[in-house]
């Protein structure tokens, strides 16, 4: 008998596992594949290593302003892959300690939930007080005739390909098919993008998903265009009632994410659109019964699934915490990156506030152009014009992702422009620009 | 010899008001006529000027204290001058039966458990009053560690430190308003976030009447619809008339307020106050008209309705609209209505259940113009209908005749343009 059973040893589960052991809890983590889930293994993880690579080789290649030039710089695929290979492996490894030391017993099974609340796993029945289900989403694979075609692959098999194609086309234009649009175009590989909206990005303010698009230069973009069909290694598609095609060696699809809820058919579960249904302390309709990450389809994101995997641990220990979603960021690790928090302009707009925005171009910072020159990248601060309060932090270039931390603080504080005013950021840094931003409002 | 400010009686029907913001401080000099304080009551806000000329020798209550009428608010005397006896035992009595209040309030209130009150009841230092009221720290949620459970100095500050942190915004949000602030809040860690802070002044007026209406009545909502065709010519006429005549500004509101008037004389049941044991009706007509402002809903009130022409009463709306939009409405033009009319028919709506504006017996919703097939000398036509939601209190209307009165009314509307002559 144990206190907690978790179904998914992904960032929400792994991270609930560490978080009830630490409370003295006796805890069953049950996984059927690999520990880290698929942001560790086939998703976020990897494909940092692998763009971290591309970074490199593009600098190397394009540094001339900066006094440093280099011949003959080549890519090599194999090792990219192979380090990408190590830092997951690592990891993993990591992750596995991270169990052991907090005594929770770790399954290497599918398991299965069962009507009176408990999981059959192999030949076993394992019970518990409360069991987390954590069983992530898998990419969903949208109806298109052809799309069996053997050239067709997700982006779990992209990341274990042996040799580099020499051309790839991306169905769907969202923060996975921009990142892998980002990195192969980087290294050489003819890349085409094929979106059904008219700009990539959905959640960014508009103008800069746009810078993001435009700067990768070596990638087609197709927008508001409708994939018709595959035919073999060729994708039809529809644009303003005009069919065109074009063909490459690989098709990545990412047109989105489904639940995984293959193993909880038995019971009889609440679901929204097709995700499990939760209330903000990560309750089922069944009662000891809590969902966390991505199968609630709330904020499919690593780091949300593992705040909501404390909030259920929480939740289960009697401590009162809630889950919040309005202090998340998200980064796009593409080159140049971006990340945001909060409301976009728009958002904050739709949600009936009288909005107040302010704009710092980064090429105004000293860091920034002493590293990027006149790049683009630039900082947008949202405020409610009542009341001064910050509700959006949006940023393109730079180390985008690493800032967004900083703008998460000032948001999940509530701290208004007054307030933000009389943080001290260190300079010369990139930073800053929040400051900037905040500054350009009065 | 020092005298005391009085809290002004502002409206027949004002029993007490809430200080919103005082203009002065202790030992400030001030002549007569000069403004001490902003006064809210349950409709407007009033300033509060000086009737003597002297040094502030003592504020009785802070922002945010409602106080009872003709009750002193601050002593003004000679600098250094003794406040008198008859002062002094004024002062400590109101206080006392300010404390008292407050108590009984609190033994009312349901959200609070048992020991807190208790602990209230206790006592709190004067010191940990003062730095509870400086802090605006909610003295209701704090357990007393002095002396037979006395709150006292260390645990206003432990209340402090110890608990959630607050947003600065959050903080600005209560002191503004005067709102408690809750133990605990939505934001990370419990931290206490605007959105948890309660609504205060005319906001929290609206909530309680409203509350009250829907909780201590019988409420039903009839809705029905008048013929529109008479109503929208007579008002394609006045716009077109001789600027000499004045009816340009005649409104379809102004109208349906006329035929209003005039229907409620013949249904005395309807133009009426339910008080519980007896029911009121009135020979005037004093119609409220619910009007939405920046500060929330104020309902001024039209007087003796029946006896105005539609272009008087068209003129005395206009004029009453325009004192609601300076804020230069005096309170007693914000009470003592007979009927109430709201209209939501300009934003489109096609429908509504208004809420009583007890103690009144009932209220009008008007609502949009809609086009309506009806069926006429054998043909469909469509006709323009205006749409009226009736809402009553079954305690004091029954059915019938409420439908009776709406069905009259409409009968009032479709012939406008006779009953002007009348």
């Amino acid at each position: 008998m144990y206190d907690i059973i978790i179904l998914g040893g992904g960032p929400g589960g792994y991270v609930a596992a560490e978080r009830a052991g630490q409370k003295g809890k006796k805890v069953l983590l049950i996984e059927k594949e690999t520990l880290g889930g698929v942001c560790l293994n086939h998703g976020c993880v990897p494909t940092k290593s692998l763009l971290h690579s591309a970074k490199l080789f593009k600098n190397a290649q394009f540094s001339g302003q900066y006094g440093v030039e280099a011949d003959n710089v080549s890519f090599n695929f194999q090792q990219a892959m192979h380090w990408k290979n190590t830092v997951v492996s690592t990891m993993v490894h990591g992750v596995d300690f991270l169990m052991k030391e907090h005594n929770v017993d770790v399954l290497y099974e599918e398991g299965t939930l069962l009507p009176d609340n408990s999981v059959q796993a192999g030949e076993k029945i394992y019970k518990a007080g409360s069991i987390i289900i954590a069983t992530g989403s898998s990419p969903s694979v949208p109806p298109i005739p052809g799309i069996d075609s053997s050239s067709v692959i997700t982006s779990r098999e992209l990341l274990q390909i042996q040799k580099l194609p020499s051309s790839l086309t991306i169905i769907g234009g969202g923060v996975i098919g921009m990142e892998f649009a980002s990195l192969f175009s980087t290294v050489g590989v003819k890349v085409s993008v094929i979106e059904m909206l008219p700009e990539v990005l959905p959640m960014m303010e508009d103008r800069m998903a746009r810078i993001v698009r435009t700067e990768m230069k070596d990638v087609d973009f197709y927008l508001n265009a409708k994939v018709d069909r595959i035919e073999n290694n060729t994708v039809f598609y529809s644009r303003e009632e005009s069919e065109a095609s074009v063909a490459s060696d690989l098709i990545l699809i990412a047109a989105g994410r489904k639940a995984n809820t293959g193993s909880l058919q038995k019971l009889n579960l609440a679901y929204r659109k097709g995700f499990l249904s939760v209330n903000e302390k990560m309750e089922t309709n069944i009662p000891g019964i809590y969902a966390i990450g991505d199968v609630t389809g709330k904020s499919m994101l690593a780091h949300s699934a593992s705040r909501m995997g404390e909030v259920a641990v929480n939740t289960i220990c009697d401590k009162r915490d809630r889950m919040r979603y309005n202090a998340i960021p998200w980064a796009v690790y593409t080159i140049p990156e971006a990340a945001g928090c909060g409301f976009t302009e728009k958002e904050a707009h739709e949600s009936g506030l009288n909005v107040h925005s302010g704009m710092f171009q980064m090429k105004n910072n000293s860091r920034y152009f002493a590293e990027h020159g006149k790049g683009r990248g630039m900082c947008k601060i949202v405020t409610d014009a009542e009341t001064g309060i910050i509700v959006g932090i949006h940023l393109v270039g730079g180390v985008s992702s690493e800032l967004i931390a900083g703008a998460a603080g000032i948001i999940e504080a509530e701290l208004r422009i007054e307030e933000v005013k009389q943080i001290v950021y260190p300079h010369p840094s990139l930073s800053e620009v929040i400051r900037d931003a905040v500054w350009s409002l009065t | 010899m020092s005298e005391e400010i009085l809290m002004p009686k502002l409206g027949n029907s004002v029993e007490s008001c809430i200080i919103v913001e005082w203009n002065v401080k202790e030992n400030d000099i001030v002549s007569e006529g000069d403004l001490l304080c902003v006064v809210e009551t349950d409709k407007a806000t009033v300033d509060v000027e000086s009737t003597k000329s002297g040094t502030i020798l003592d504020i009785l209550y802070k922002e945010g204290d409602e106080v009872p009428v003709f009750t002193p608010i601050a002593v003004i005397g000679e600098p250094g001058e003794k406040i008198t006896q008859k002062d002094t035992q004024e002062v400590v009595q109101n206080k006392i039966q300010k404390d008292v209040h407050k108590i009984e309030q609190l033994e009312n209130s349901v959200d609070f458990p048992a020991r807190i009150e208790q602990d209230v009841k206790k006592g709190i230092s004067p010191r940990a009053k003062k730095k509870a009221d400086k802090k605006n720290v909610d003295i209701h949620t704090l357990t007393g560690s002095g002396p037979h459970g006395r709150i006292i100095e260390q645990d206003v500050t432990a209340a402090i430190t110890s608990g959630p942190s607050i947003s600065p915004a959050a903080y600005d949000s209560a002191k503004k308003q005067d709102s408690r602030i809750p133990v605990q809040g939505s934001g990370i860690g419990g931290r206490i976030l605007s959105s948890d802070i309660s609504v205060k002044g005319i906001r929290k007026v609206i909530a309680e009447t409203m509350h009250r209406s829907l909780s201590t009545t019988a409420q039903y909502t009839i809705h029905s619809s008048a013929d529109a065709r008479a109503l929208l010519a007579l008002r394609q006429k006045f716009k077109e008339s001789d600027p000499e005549l004045g009816l340009r500004g005649i409104t379809i509101n102004d109208s349906i307020l006329f035929a209003l008037s005039r229907t409620l004389l013949s249904f005395p049941d309807i133009n009426a106050h339910f008080l519980g044991d007896t029911i009121k009706t009135f020979s005037t007509v004093d119609l409220g008209v619910a009007v939405d402002t920046p500060r929330g809903l104020l309902v001024p009130v039209l007087r003796s309705v029946e006896t105005l022409s539609l272009k008087q009463l068209s003129k005395k709306t206009r004029d009453m609209y325009r004192r609601v939009d300076e804020n230069t409405v005096s309170p007693d033009d914000l009470t003592g209505s007979t009927f109430t009319v709201t209209n939501l028919g300009t934003l489109g709506v096609e429908w509504f259940t208004p809420v009583l504006n007890i103690p009144e017996v009932a209220i009008l919703g008007v609502c949009s113009i809609e086009q309506k097939p009806v069926l006429e000398a054998g043909e469909i036509k469509h006709i323009p209908f205006i749409g009226l939601s009736l809402t009553v209190n079954h305690q004091a209307v029954d059915g019938a005749p409420a439908a009776a009165f709406l069905q009259k009314l409409c009968k009032m509307i479709k012939e406008i343009d006779i009953i002007t002559a009348v």
